[in-house]
């Protein structure tokens, strides 16, 4: 009997051994693959770098009147921005690689799948990340404009706004990878329809006198203002 | 332009005119009444200028003339003096929505045409509707056509009779701004009337016809560049500065329109600025008049609740600008009374100061920036406002005085902001 145990343990052990055996070259290729294409990343985001500030490309952004990618770039510079996007791109091409040397030497059929899924979840991080720049712009314009037309609530209509975009990014990524579609959709259907209508509730009921008498406010002031005081 | 096809019609076509002693331009959309009243005054101005010299005047039109035509002699029995217009085409810009702007490629336009002509000295006279220079004494006319012309001075400056309530955002930081910078006393340095010397119009044209860009357009800023070239400036008094017409302009919009591109402009001049040290007057002529009495007082109240109100939303975005001692000093300024409010004036220099540095490093959206600078500039206002109300309008002059003299007792702090950016400020 412990004879039986012994033998099928030992059995056990060898098959992991030679699992571990067969997919060590194929994690050592792709740990190389990840490696080797992070360095070359390295070395092109470096070139690309050093070509691009030898042509003074941010000052002929900055000069050419597109201020908006100087602004949304890392550290504000264009040059950095398109340095780190070969980086990574050379990096997300040498996970690819990895992986695929990987499943051929586990022979899994794995790396369809991951390459495939993987491809959703790129689209997914893009999407998150403008949703994330776009809610952060959003609720930054809403609340200085918001303050400059002395709007009393300015920061909780901001933070509404970013919010709203927010719940909106996360919706679609949610929708983008697959996960609860159908809870996703009724979900937010049922909360976006929610705020929409409670907004007009609060503004077409609750809050009619409020906004009548801002709006007589700021029809009124403009023409005090201009008698007194000049600023240009 | 009905004037100018009737101008046409009488004047015979001449050759080119090869060199011109002065150019006159009236740069403005303006009408025919006022070209026609512009003209006749450049006319008699003309005369009484001290050295004989050929003027042309130019007229802005639909399209541009390929030769000046003769416009009338200025004096029969003198063939060293005579007049002759030209017309030049209004740049594209619209200046409803962008109006300094607007102007500058203006004034671009008439020194280009002005380096074409080999003018000795380029005058441009009043922009904007509210505007009609060719009305202006004679005598300050010829103050402004002649200084360039005599080569005494490379760029003429006007000073505009004081108004305590007005011109705010000159006063609280175009003027002791580019004092302190650039170590000029140069009242308007956006100013609406100006002669340069032909030193001065080609490095102020050399930027006419290229594009560069909404975000990053430029305004002409004459002195700095005076300065720069280390040219002789003068500043003639003029009388009160035309009402301009900039209805429908957002503050914040305006912000950004004018103090944007002096912040842009301090980047261009950092190694100019950074070695100037205090100030020193600039020659001034013509009878400086008194501060105008203002028609009424100021109602501080809403500019100071606009103040309270940034300071209640926007102290985050404040603190990608400003240090946390300036934000602790202005929340302590919010719970102040309406008599007790006062902002301090190196307080005020620092913000600007604070402000630059955060265009520089562009840490946050210009327009964020100039719509977060709105309310700190309403506190300035308001607090400036209260001061004149005690003290009378004609105190302004001097409180002007003290701000621009601080913005240069705290030039050290900006300078040590801007080399050293990333230094922790308390």
């Amino acid at each position: 009997m412990w004879d039986q145990v012994q033998q099928a343990l030992q059995q056990s052990i060898q098959r992991v051994i030679f699992k571990v055996a067969t997919l060590l070259p194929g994690v050592l290729a792709l740990v190389l693959a990840v490696l080797l294409f992070a360095g070359i990343g390295w070395l092109l985001s470096l070139l690309v770098r050093r070509i691009l500030s030898a042509v003074q490309f941010d000052s002929k952004i900055a000069n050419s009147g597109l201020a908006d990618v100087s602004e949304w770039s890392p550290s504000n510079s264009p040059s950095s921005l398109a340095a780190r996007i070969i980086f990574w791109a050379t990096f997300l091409i040498g996970l690819f690689v990895g992986v695929a040397a990987f499943d051929a030497s586990s022979a899994s059929g794995l790396s369809a799948y991951i390459v495939g899924y993987m491809s959703k979840v790129v689209a997914a991080i893009v999407v998150l990340l403008f949703g994330v720049v776009i809610a952060r712009f959003l609720s930054r314009s809403v609340l200085i404009n918001g303050v400059n037309m002395n709007l009393q609530h300015a920061r909780l209509l901001s933070l509404g706004v970013k919010w709203l975009v927010l719940v909106f990014t996360a919706a679609m990524v949610l929708d983008h990878l697959g996960i609860a579609r159908s809870i996703v959709d009724l979900g937010f259907g049922i909360l976006f329809g929610g705020i929409v209508l409670a907004l007009a509730l609060a503004v077409g009921l609750g809050s009619r006198d409020l906004v009548s008498r801002s709006l007589e406010k700021e029809s009124q002031k403009p023409a005090h203002e201009e008698q007194a005081v000049r600023h240009f | 332009m009905a004037e100018t096809e009737v101008l046409q019609e009488q004047a015979p076509e001449t050759g080119p005119i090869g060199r011109a002693d002065l150019l006159v331009a009236v740069a403005a959309p303006a009408d025919s009444e006022v070209l026609a009243v512009a003209r006749e005054r450049v006319a008699e101005a003309s005369r009484l200028l001290a050295s004989p010299c050929n003027v042309v005047f130019a007229l802005p039109g639909e399209t541009r003339s390929s030769v000046p035509r003769i416009l009338d002699p200025i004096d029969a029995g003198d063939s060293m003096r005579s007049l002759q217009y030209v017309n030049y085409v209004l740049p594209g810009s619209d200046p409803a929505a962008m109006p300094w702007l607007a102007e500058s490629e203006l004034y671009r336009a008439v020194f280009s045409l002005a380096g074409e002509l080999y003018a000795r000295a380029c005058t441009v006279l009043g922009t904007g509707p509210g505007s009609n220079r060719g009305s202006m004494p004679i005598e300050k006319l010829v103050m402004l056509l002649g200084p360039g012309l005599e080569g005494n001075f490379d760029l003429v400056m006007p000073i505009y009779t004081p108004q305590a309530y007005e011109d705010l955002v000159n006063k609280s930081i175009l003027y002791p701004l580019t004092r302190a910078l650039y170590g000029n006393r140069v009242r308007h340095p956006l100013a609406n009337e100006l002669q340069v010397s032909s030193r001065l119009i080609a490095p102020l044209s050399s930027s006419a016809g290229k594009d560069l860009g909404r975000q990053q357009a430029r305004l002409l800023w004459p002195a700095t560049t005076a300065v720069a070239r280390n040219l002789r400036m003068c500043q003639v008094h003029i009388g009160p500065r035309p009402v301009q017409a900039h209805e429908g302009i957002e503050l914040s919009d305006a912000l950004a329109q004018l103090v944007g591109p002096l912040f842009v402009d301090m980047e261009d001049n950092a190694t100019l600025w950074q070695r100037v040290r205090g100030s020193h007057d600039v020659p001034a002529f013509g009878t400086a008049e008194p501060p105008l009495k203002p028609t009424e007082e100021v109602d501080v109240r809403p500019m100071l609740e606009a103040f309270q109100l940034g300071v209640r939303n926007l102290r985050e975005i404040w603190s990608l600008v400003l240090p946390p001692i300036t934000l602790l000093e202005l929340r302590k300024l919010s719970h102040a009374s309406a008599e007790e409010f006062r902002l301090p004036d190196a307080l005020w220099a620092r913000i600007i100061y604070d402000f630059a540095l955060a265009s520089r490093l562009r840490n946050i959206r210009r327009a964020h920036l100039f719509g977060a600078l709105t309310p700190l500039y309403l506190g300035w206002a308001a607090s400036y406002a209260m001061e004149i109300n005690r003290a009378g309008f004609t105190a302004s002059e001097e409180r002007l005085e003290t701000l621009a003299r601080t913005y240069e007792a705290e030039k050290p702090y900006l300078l040590s902001r801007w080399r050293w950016p990333d230094r922790f400020h308390p």
